[in-house]
C-alpha cells in the first residue's frame, strides 16, 4: 500500500479527481472491502479518493412519488436500523442485517457494497428484485441506470471514468412487492455461498403472480436475474408445484464457479433449494 | 507522505503524523502505545481490533488513521471510569471466567459495550448474533455470553 | 484428604484484571514504536518443490533503511529440526513447500522490509512434487523430498526411523500385543473401513511474534509468542545456532492462544539479530500463521476391528498414514504418542503401524490432542458401527470393553485414575440417550443424538522445577518455567501453593516466562502443567516450610520437627495455640535468624523416576504416560437434508480431571474444546491446491463463531474426579482431551439422524449432501422396479 489520500468536499471535486487520475485512482467509502483488497495487493492504487467528507450523501428518505432514496454513503447499519426501510422494504433491512457483522455494518456503506461489485454482495439481489436504479453523477450530469445493469463483472461496474455512484432509488410501486433475501453461508459474517432474493406481487385475486423477480447472488460473475424462472411464474398460480418448477429452472440458469467456499455443483443445487425457499416465503406459503 | 491527523483518544486530544495507508489500529498501537487494541487477522474478520469510533464499534484494522481525522476513539484502555473503577463489562468478564488467553478480550468487551449501548436488555440470541463478528479460539464463547448477559443485568440495576 | 480451603474453589483468574483492561503484555505488544527496533520479514517459497538456481539480493540491499538481507548462505551449515535434523532455517539448495523460508530482510521500517522483500529475485527450477501421503509413501515414488534422510540426525526416539517402507517415509511407529490374526479368527464380526482427517489450523488469535535483542555481552534475549522458555525457545535457538544455553535467554509474555502451534517467528528474529547485532521484531501475518504454524497432522486411517457376538473386542488393527509435509518437525512424536488413546478399551490383540510421510505440503505438528483425535475419529465411529451390527446399545458396548482400574492396558501400563465409565454415564443421562430428541424431525430436517468417548494422556518423560520465596510481608513468590497460554495455569498453580502453605491465594504471586529468572520446566505442553509444575511447587512449598521451621527452631526453642509452618505462622505441634509469625524471622535485631533480610527460599523438582521408553518393536512398557484424562461427548444435531448443513443443538461433555483445582477453569477448557471440536468436525479444513493454502484467512477458514454453538442452556460440562495418586491433590492434566471425542460424536449423531456415515473430515454441507444423495440413489435402486 502506497497511495495519496484525497478527500474531496463536493461531488464535482470528486469527479474531477477521478477524471484526472483515471485508473490510478480508486474511490473509498467505508473502506471495509477496499482496505482488505489494498492490503492483499489485489489492487494497488496511486490515489484513494475518499468520499466521506462530502456532506449529504448518507440520507435515507421515502416519498410516494420517487419511492425510497438512499445516499451512497448511508451505512449498512443505518439501513438495518431504519424504521422507514423496515416498514416499506423489509427485504433491504433483512439483507443489511445479513451483511457481515455489526462493527463492519457501522462502517460499510451501501454505495461501497455495490461498487465493490462482488458477485456475492448482499445488498444487490434484494435491490435488483425491487427494480432499484443507480443514481450516477458524471461530467454529463446525473443519470439513472437499472441496478441490474450496473455490474459488469467481478469487481467491475458500468461506471465510467469520472462517474460516481451517488445513490440508489427504489420505485414506490415496488413497496407492494413481497420480497425476501436468503443467504446461504456458514454464518452471516461469511460471504454468501449462494444468495437468493425473490420478490412477488400477486394479482388482485391474491393467487396468481402479477410480477416476480428472482435474483441470484454468488453464482455468476455478477448478481443475476433468473429470467426464465421468472417467466415460468408470471401470470401463474403461485403454488408449490409452480415454485418447484421455477426453482429447477433457476438452478439451470445459474453459472456458478467452484471456489474455496463451494463447488459449482453444490451452488447450483443450493440455487434450487433457496429459490424454492425464497419463493415460498414471498408467496406466503412457507411451512 | 505523512499527514497530520488529530484524534480524540480516550478523552484526550492527540495529534500524530501518519502515512495515509496506516490503519487506525497500527497508529493506536505503534504511535500511542495502546497495545490493548489487538491485531489478529488484519482483514476485519475477527474483531480483536474493535474500538469505539464516535461511540460505535468499528474495526480499527480496516480504518485508515487519516480517515478517523477529528473523531473520537475509545480503546479498552479508556473504558475504565473516571474514578479508575472497572466498567461492569470488565467486572463481569473477570467474574464469569470469560477470559482465557485474553487476545480477543478487549475487542469482545468493546463490541459488547456498543451492543448494550444500543440494546440494554438483549436476549442471549441477540448477544450471540450481535457479537458473532468477534472470534475467540479459547472459550467456546459460553462464558463470554454469560458475562455480557450478567453485565447487562447489572447495568440495568438488576443484581445477579 | 483433609478439608481443602483453596483447591476446588473458583478463584478468579490472576491474569483477568490485566486482560480486561488491555494492559496484559503479549509478544506482539513488545517494543511498540520502539526507536532503533528493526523489523524482519521473511520471503517464502512460491513453489511446492524447486531447486534454487540463484538469489539476487543486490536491489533489495539498496532499499533505504535495509540493514540486512539474509539467505541460505547466512545460516548455519548443519541441518536442524525437532525430531529429525532435516531442515536449514533458510533454504539452501531446494525449497520443499509453498512457504519454505528463502530469505530474511531486516529494516528500520516495516515498509522498507516489505519493499526489499519484493526486490529479491530468486530463480527456481521447478521440480515435480508430491502431495498425497499414500502416493508419497510408495517405495517407487518418483519424487523424493529428502534423498539424504538415512544420514540425517535423529534427536529423539531414533527407533522410529527403523523399517521405513519408502524413501519419503521418516517415521514408522509400531505397537504389538497378542496376535491380531488369531484375534480376527476368533471374531464373530469383522468391521473394516478407511477414514481420513483434514489439515486444520490452530488459529490462535495472537499472530506469531518475536523480538530478539542481542546484548553487549553476547547474550541473545528472545521473547516470543511460542510457548516454553526453555525447551521451545532457549534449547531450540541454542541448537539451531550452535550457542550455549548461557548465551540465550528465552522470554514469554502472555501468550495469545497456542493449542500446539509452533510458527517460530523467533528463529527468524534471532537470525537477523545475530547477523545485524541489532534488536529485531518479527510478526507474522495471519496468512503466514496458516502455513507456518505446523497445523494438525492429516491422517488416512485404515481400521479393522474383530469382535465377539456379545460385543467383546478381540482384535484391532490400525494403519495410519500421516501427511507430515515437507519437514518432520515434531510429527514423529505426534505419531508415536497418538497411539496412547487406544488404551481405553481392553483389546487382547492389537497391531498399530503408523507412518510419517514427507510430502510437498506445509509441515504439520502438534495440535490439541497431539495425534489422538485423529485415530479416535475412526475408532469411535467403529464402536457405533459394531454396536449397530450386533444390535447392542453403543453405551453398553463401550462400558463392556472399558479397561478397569488396576488392569494392564494394551501397552502394559497399569490403569489408574479411570473415570471413563462415569463420564459416559453422565453425558448419556444429560443428553437423554434412548429418549426422544428435543425437537422432532421434519421432512427435511432430521434430528438425532450421538456420542463418543476419548482420552488424552500426559507425557511422562518431562521434568519441572519450582522455587518458592516466602517474603517478610507475608506474600509468597512462586517461580516456575511453564507458560500462560490462556489455560489459567498461573491461577491453578497459585491455588496449589496457597493450599500447601495455608495462605490466602491473594498472597501468592506467580513469576514465569524468563529462562534467566525461573527454574527449568518443559513448558505448557501435553496437559502437563498442573501435574508436573503443580507437584514441583508443592515440593518447593514443603521445602520452604522445612526451612522456616529450621530457621525458627533456635528462636522458638524447639526442634524443627516439633514446629509446623502454616498460614504465615509457625506453630508448636504440641500446642498449636502458641505460634510466631513467619515475618518475625525477618525482624531486625534477630541476626541469628535471617541476617540482612535474607530469603526464605524453597525449591522443588518433579519427574517420574520409573518411566519406560517402550519397546521399539512392540511399543510395550510399564510406564509410558503420566496420566490419562477421559472425555465423553454427547450431542444432538439437526441435519438439513436439502443443504447438508448440520446445526449442533445440544452438547454435553464429561471430563475426568482427577481433581478440579479450579472447576470453572476446567469447565472453560471443556467449553473451548467443544468449540474446536465442532469446528474440526463440521467446518475446518485448510484447502490446498498443489501445496498452496487457498483459505489462509478467517473468512474462508471455518473457525466457529458464537452463533454456531448451542445456547448456554443447551450446553453442559461435567467434571468427574477420579483422583490421581500422583497428581497434586489428585489432579491430572485435562486441557487437551477436551476436543478428542467431538468429531466422532457428531458423526455418530449425523448417522443416527440420516443413516449416512461420513468417514472423511470435515463433514461439510457439501460432503454430507453428496453422501445423502448417494444414499437416496442407492435406496432408489433397491426399492425401484426391477
Amino acid at each position: 500500500m502506497h497511495f495519496k489520500y484525497l478527500t474531496p468536499n463536493t461531488i464535482p471535486q470528486a469527479m474531477a479527481l477521478l477524471a484526472r487520475h483515471k485508473t490510478r485512482a480508486t474511490v473509498m467509502a467505508g473502506g471495509t472491502d477496499l482496505v482488505v483488497k489494498m492490503r492483499s495487493r489485489a489492487i494497488d492504487p496511486a490515489y484513494v479518493v475518499d468520499l466521506s467528507n462530502i456532506p449529504g450523501l448518507d440520507f435515507i428518505d421515502f416519498n410516494p412519488r420517487d419511492g425510497l432514496n438512499i445516499g451512497a454513503l448511508a451505512s449498512i447499519r443505518a439501513l438495518e436500523t431504519s424504521t422507514l426501510v423496515g416498514k416499506q422494504y423489509p427485504v433491504l433491512q433483512s439483507a443489511a442485517h445479513q451483511l457481515a457483522s455489526p462493527a463492519i455494518r457501522n462502517m460499510a456503506t451501501l454505495g461501497g457494497n455495490l461498487c465493490n461489485a462482488s458477485p456475492s454482495a448482499d445488498m444487490a439481489p434484494g435491490l435488483i428484485a425491487l427494480a432499484a436504479k443507480a443514481r450516477i453523477a458524471g461530467p454529463e450530469g446525473e443519470t439513472f441506470m437499472p441496478l441490474e445493469e450496473f455490474f459488469s463483472g467481478p469487481g467491475k461496474t458500468a461506471l465510467k471514468a469520472g462517474q460516481v455512484l451517488v445513490g440508489i432509488q427504489v420505485p414506490a410501486s415496488q413497496a407492494s412487492m413481497q420480497a425476501v433475501y436468503l443467504k446461504h453461508a456458514r454464518s452471516s459474517i461469511e460471504l454468501a455461498v449462494v444468495g437468493v432474493a425473490a420478490g412477488v406481487i400477486l394479482d388482485s385475486d391474491g393467487r396468481s403472480c402479477k410480477d416476480v423477480r428472482i435474483v441470484l447472488g454468488a453464482v455468476a460473475p455478477t448478481p443475476m436475474r433468473a429470467r426464465k424462472a421468472e417467466a415460468a411464474l408470471l401470470g401463474k398460480k403461485l403454488d408449490d408445484k409452480a415454485i418447484v418448477e421455477a426453482a429447477e429452472i433457476a438452478a439451470g440458469e445459474a453459472r456458478p464457479i467452484s471456489d474455496v467456499r463451494a463447488s459449482a455443483d453444490y451452488r447450483t443445487e443450493m440455487v434450487r433449494v433457496f429459490t424454492g425457499r425464497a419463493l415460498r416465503v414471498a408467496a406466503g406459503i412457507a411451512s | 507522505m505523512k499527514q497530520r491527523v488529530t484524534l480524540n483518544i480516550n478523552g484526550t486530544e492527540e495529534e500524530v503524523y501518519a502515512e495515509p495507508w496506516w490503519s487506525l489500529a497500527q497508529v493506536l498501537r505503534e504511535e500511542f502505545g495502546l497495545g490493548g487494541t489487538k491485531i489478529a487477522c488484519n482483514t476485519g474478520d475477527c474483531g480483536a481490533c474493535t474500538v469505539l469510533l464516535d461511540g460505535k464499534a468499528v474495526r480499527s484494522c480496516l480504518i485508515l488513521a487519516v480517515k478517523a481525522q477529528g473523531r473520537k476513539v475509545v480503546t479498552i484502555e479508556g473504558l475504565r471510569g473516571k474514578d479508575g473503577g472497572l466498567h461492569p463489562l470488565q467486572q463481569a468478564f473477570m467474574e464469569h471466567f470469560a477470559v482465557q488467553c485474553g487476545y480477543c478480550t478487549p475487542g469482545m468487551i468493546l463490541t459488547a459495550k456498543s451492543l448494550l449501548d444500543e440494546n440494554p436488555a438483549p436476549t442471549e440470541e441477540e448477544v450471540r448474533e450481535g457479537m458473532s463478528g468477534n472470534l475467540c479460539r479459547c472459550t467456546g464463547y459460553a462464558k463470554i455470553v454469560e458475562a455480557v448477559m450478567a453485565a447487562s443485568a447489572r447495568m440495568r440495576g438488576e443484581h445477579r | 484428604m483433609s478439608e481443602l480451603s483453596v483447591v476446588g474453589k473458583n478463584v478468579i483468574r490472576l491474569d483477568a484484571l490485566e486482560k480486561v483492561t488491555g494492559t496484559a503484555l503479549y509478544a506482539a505488544d513488545e517494543a511498540l514504536g520502539e526507536p532503533g527496533m528493526l523489523h524482519g520479514k521473511v520471503l517464502w517459497s512460491p513453489h511446492a518443490h524447486a531447486r534454487i538456481i540463484s538469489i539476487d539480493i543486490s536491489r533489495a540491499k539498496k532499499v533505504p533503511g535495509v540493514e540486512a538481507v539474509l539467505t541460505g548462505k547466512d545460516v548455519p551449515e548443519a541441518r536442524v529440526g525437532s525430531c529429525v535434523d532435516d531442515q536449514h532455517m533458510l533454504a539452501r539448495e531446494k525449497v520443499r513447500f509453498v512457504g519454505d523460508a528463502v530469505a530474511v530482510v531486516a529494516a528500520r521500517t516495516l515498509e522498507a522490509a516489505e519493499e526489499a522483500l519484493a526486490l529479491i529475485k530468486v530463480k527456481y527450477e521447478v521440480l515435480p512434487a508430491v502431495f498425497d501421503a499414500e502416493e508419497a509413501m510408495r517405495p517407487d515414488c518418483p519424487v523424493v523430498l529428502h534423498p539424504g534422510l538415512s544420514g540425517y540426525k535423529r534427536n529423539m526416539y531414533p527407533y522410529l526411523g527403523n523399517d521405513l517402507p519408502g524413501p519419503n517415509v521418516h517415521t514408522h511407529h509400531k505397537v504389538r500385543r497378542g496376535n491380531v490374526e488369531e484375534g480376527f479368527r476368533q471374531a464373530d464380526l469383522i468391521v473394516e473401513n478407511r477414514f481420513s482427517t483434514a489439515r486444520i489450523s490452530h488459529c490462535q488469535l495472537e499472530p506469531a511474534s518475536s523480538v530478539a535483542r542481542p546484548n553487549v555481552d553476547g547474550t541473545l534475549v528472545i521473547s516470543t509468542s511460542t510457548k516454553s522458555v526453555y525447551t521451545g525457545v532457549q534449547a531450540e535457538v541454542c541448537r539451531f545456532f550452535g550457542l550455549p544455553p548461557s548465551k540465550v535467554r528465552g522470554v514469554t509474555h502472555y501468550i495469545g492462544g497456542n493449542f500446539g502451534s509452533a510458527p517460530r517467528a523467533h528463529i527468524f528474529a534471532a537470525l537477523a539479530a545475530i547477523r545485524t547485532g541489532r534488536p529485531v521484531k518479527v510478526v507474522f501475518s495471519r496468512e503466514e500463521c496458516f502455513f507456518r504454524d505446523l497445523n494438525r497432522l492429516p491422517m488416512v486411517i485404515y481400521l479393522k476391528d474383530g469382535v465377539k457376538k456379545d460385543g467383546t473386542l478381540v482384535a484391532r488393527q490400525i494403519k495410519l498414514i500421516c501427511n507430515c509435509g515437507a519437514y518432520a518437525q515434531i510429527t514423529p512424536l505426534v505419531i508415536r504418542n497418538g497411539s496412547f488413546g487406544s488404551s481405553q478399551y481392553r483389546i487382547p490383540n492389537f497391531r498399530w503401524d503408523a507412518y510419517g510421510v514427507y510430502t510437498n505440503e506445509p509441515p504439520s505438528g502438534a495440535f490439541r490432542g497431539f495425534g489422538n483425535a485423529q485415530p479416535f475419529w475412526a475408532m469411535e465411529q467403529h464402536m457405533d458401527i459394531i454396536a449397530e451390527k450386533l444390535r447392542m446399545d453403543p453405551v453398553e458396548l463401550r462400558q463392556k470393553n472399558l479397561i478397569a482400574e488396576g488392569e494392564e492396558n494394551l501397552r502394559g501400563e497399569k490403569t489408574h485414575s479411570m473415570g471413563a465409565a462415569e463420564c459416559l454415564d453422565k453425558v448419556a443421562q444429560w443428553i437423554g440417550w434412548g429418549r426422544p430428541t428435543s425437537q422432532p424431525s421434519s421432512n427435511t430436517v432430521k434430528v438425532a443424538k450421538g456420542f463418543a468417548l476419548a482420552n488424552k494422556y500426559t507425557q511422562v518423560d518431562t521434568i519441572a522445577s519450582a522455587l518458592v520465596r516466602f517474603n517478610k510481608d507475608g506474600f509468597v513468590d512462586v517461580f516456575h518455567g511453564s507458560d500462560e497460554i490462556g489455560q489459567g495455569s498461573q491461577t491453578v498453580l497459585a491455588q496449589i501453593a496457597a493450599e500447601e502453605l495455608g495462605v490466602p491465594v491473594e498472597k501468592i504471586k506467580v513469576i514465569w516466562g524468563d529462562s534467566a529468572r525461573v527454574p527449568y520446566d518443559h513448558g505448557a505442553i501435553s496437559s502437563r502443567t498442573t501435574m508436573f509444575v503443580g507437584n514441583a511447587i508443592r515440593a518447593a512449598c514443603q521445602d520452604v516450610k522445612r526451612l522456616i521451621c529450621a530457621t525458627a527452631s533456635p528462636v522458638m526453642g524447639a526442634a524443627p520437627e516439633d514446629l509446623e509452618a502454616r498460614g504465615g505462622q509457625i506453630y508448636f505441634r504440641s500446642n498449636p495455640s502458641k505460634s510466631m509469625p513467619v515475618s518475625d524471622l525477618f525482624l531486625p535485631g534477630r541476626a541469628t535468624c535471617l541476617p540482612h533480610d535474607a530469603e526464605l527460599l524453597g525449591q522443588g523438582t518433579f519427574f517420574y523416576k520409573g518411566y519406560s521408553d517402550g519397546d521399539p518393536e512392540t511399543g510395550q512398557g510399564t510406564r509410558l504416560t503420566a496420566s490419562y484424562c477421559y472425555t465423553a461427548h454427547a450431542v444432538e444435531v439437526a441435519v438439513d437434508t436439502e443443504t447438508g448443513e448440520v446445526k449442533v443443538l445440544r452438547f454435553c461433555s464429561a471430563t475426568d480431571v482427577g481433581r478440579a483445582i479450579n472447576p470453572k477453569l476446567c469447565e472453560a477448557q471443556s467449553e473451548g474444546g467443544i468449540a474446536q471440536g465442532i469446528g474440526s468436525a463440521l467446518y475446518e479444513e485448510m484447502l490446498l491446491d498443489r501445496g498452496r493454502v487457498l483459505n489462509c484467512n478467517f473468512h474462508d477458514y471455518g473457525m466457529p463463531r458464537m452463533t454456531e454453538l448451542p445456547g448456554n442452556h443447551d450446553l453442559k460440562c461435567f467434571l468427574v474426579e477420579a483422583n490421581h495418586r500422583e497428581g497434586p491433590f489428585g489432579a491430572k492434566g485435562m486441557g487437551e482431551g477436551a476436543m478428542t471425542p467431538s468429531a466422532p460424536a457428531i458423526a455418530n449423531a449425523i448417522y443416527n439422524a440420516t443413516g449416512v456415515r461420513l468417514m472423511d473430515l470435515p463433514m461439510s454441507p457439501e460432503r454430507l449432501l453428496r453422501a445423502l444423495k448417494a444414499q437416496n440413489k442407492e435406496a432408489g435402486h433397491k426399492s425401484g422396479p426391477l
